[in-house]
Order: structure tokens, then sequence, then C-alpha cells
């Protein structure tokens, strides 16, 4: 069972982690009003958020399954909403590069609405969190966080 | 025959002196990659800390400029002492596990403008904190982390 959970959790969560992990692709910035310098550093932002969730991700997978102890349950599900409601921000600058897919930018409404609901759903997330609501948000792991369905369609697989 | 005998111990204290020697100067030697890969990490996680504090703080409607600049100097302190975490012998090598590429020391030339860009982003930074501009911090933060990319495209491996 708790393997089981571990697995819901994370499964599509490490992979949006690897999202940002040795990302090597150029910042071949398609808006032309921005330099390469700073589609890097967007790409590099983009990078970061995904490693970060990819960490909470895990950790959260693990207090879910009892491997460690609640204590950072707040901690890790506010950490988690943060991070998701930075994503959509990170990802508006029309600027391929890492392993975002093209159709991050050219099918931007639904990637758009998709980065909406992480948000909203991680925040109810971390409500539960801060209450102290394990089984609450234990519940929710699978819905909050359908990371890998999004790496599915809008990430390009590993080098 | 008792000269023999008289003589075998003192033989084999003299071997056991040559192996405590040896154990004693090649056992620094051994554990030295794997040191120098722990404080590397260990300095690039400070540092990575130190940059999301930073992307963290700008995301926020009224960012704590005492924060900012906290991690700000920490990032440059970090990009001044970075050209220590790689001594020569700690890179990928049979025992040692990590992502550093061994470019880093085959072309040290080509790494060190890499750290020497970094620094400079660095400092760029830490003057666009103090300046209290968030443009100029987005800014400063992009091309700071346009550097880190720049570098891990090249110089770090994908593991």
């Amino acid at each position: 069972m708790k393997s089981r959970i571990v697995l819901a959790a994370c499964t599509g969560l490490v992979a949006l982690g690897t999202l940002s992990i040795g990302l090597t692709g150029t910042a071949d910035a398609a808006d032309t009003a921005i330099s390469k310098e700073e589609a890097d550093g967007i790409i590099f932002e983009r990078q970061n958020l995904m490693l970060q969730l990819e960490k909470d991700a895990e950790l959260l997978g693990e207090i879910a399954a009892g491997i460690k102890p609640a204590d950072q349950l707040a901690e890790v599900t506010r950490s988690i909403a943060e991070s998701a409601a930075a994503s959509k921000a990170a990802f508006e600058p029309r600027v391929p590069g890492g392993r975002s897919k093209p159709e991050v930018w050219s099918n931007w409404a639904d990637y758009s609405q998709r980065l909406d609901a992480f948000e909203r759903d991680t925040r109810q997330l971390a409500e539960l969190g801060a209450k102290g609501d394990l089984a609450g948000v234990t519940g929710m792991l699978g819905s909050a966080l359908p990371c890998k369905e999004c790496h599915d369609v809008y990430r390009e697989p590993k080098k | 025959m008792k000269k023999r005998m008289m003589s075998l111990p003192s033989f084999s204290r003299f071997h056991i002196l040559a192996a405590l020697t040896l154990a004693g100067v090649a056992a620094p030697l051994l554990a030295a990659p794997a040191d120098a890969v722990r404080a590397r990490i260990a300095g690039y996680k400070h540092l990575g800390a130190a940059f999301k504090a930073v992307n963290d703080g700008l995301r926020r409607p009224s960012p704590d400029k005492a924060e900012l600049l906290g991690a700000a100097r920490t990032i440059r302190q970090s990009a001044a002492q970075q050209y220590k975490w790689f001594p020569r012998g700690s890179g990928p090598q049979a025992g040692v596990k990590t992502a550093a590429k061994a470019a880093i020391w085959t072309d040290p030339v080509k790494f060190k403008q890499a750290q020497d860009a970094f620094a400079a982003k660095a400092v760029a930074l830490e003057r666009a904190v103090a300046s209290g501009d968030a443009g100029a911090i987005r800014s400063a933060s992009r091309s700071l982390g346009a550097t880190c990319k720049g570098c891990h495209d090249q110089f770090r491996s994908e593991s």
C-alpha cells in the first residue's frame, strides 16, 4: 500500500522534476525580443521550479506512505503550492528550450489551463497540509499532482 | 640461527612501519576525491538555496529586501568560493559519483571563463538587489541563471 501511494504521488512528479535536470537544449528564443541570455535565465528558472517540485513531491510521497514523519507536511505542501503558482508565469514567455515541447506555446490555452488547475489544486493541498490533514492530502495526491499527464504531452523524452 | 631469529622481528617491524606509513599517506589520497565531491555538492546546495530565496522573494508582492540582500551575498560569496570546488582528481572516476564532466579538467580555460561569468553576474545581482529595483533584480537574476545553465550544459552530466 505504501509503495502504491508513493508511486501515485511520485511517478508523475519525479518525471516532472526530471524536466529540470540536465536540460541541455539551447535556449532558442522564439520571441525575438528576448535575448539569449534572458532566455537561458528563463529556462533555468523553469528547471529550478521543476526540480523543487520533484524534491517536494518525493518527500510528500514518503510522508503519505509513512516512511517519513508528517511534521513537514505543512511546509512541503506549501512549497508545492508555491512552485505550482509560479509555474504559469515561468512558462508564459515563449522561450522553447530544455525539454519543453513547442506544443507548450502552440497549445497554450490547454497548457495554461492545466497549470491553472495545478495551482488551484495544490493550493487546496496546502490548505489541508496546513491543518495537518494527512488523510486529506493523501486523498488528493493523484488529482492535485497530475504531472505525468502533462509531461506525456508537453515534455520531450529524456535523451 | 640466533641471528635469523633476532632479525625476523625487526624485519617485520620495518614492514609494518612501511605499511602504516603507506596507509597513512594513501588513505587521505583515496578519501580526497569523495570529500571534494561532498564539499562541492554542499557548496552548490547552499548556493541553490540562496538562489531559490531570491526567486521566491521576487514572486512575493512585497519582497523583503534584507532577505534578498542576504541571499545575494551568499550567492556572491559562493561564486568566489567555487574556484576551490573542483580540485584536480575530483572528476569522474571509478568509485566516485559526480555529475562533473571531465571537460572541467581537460578544458580548464573554458571552465574558468564560465566560472568568471558566473562570479561577475553574482556581483551584478547583489548590486541590483542593493538598488531595490525589482525589475533590475529580476533581470540580474535571469542573467545569473543563464550562466548557471551555460555551465551545466557544458560541464555537468545528466545523471
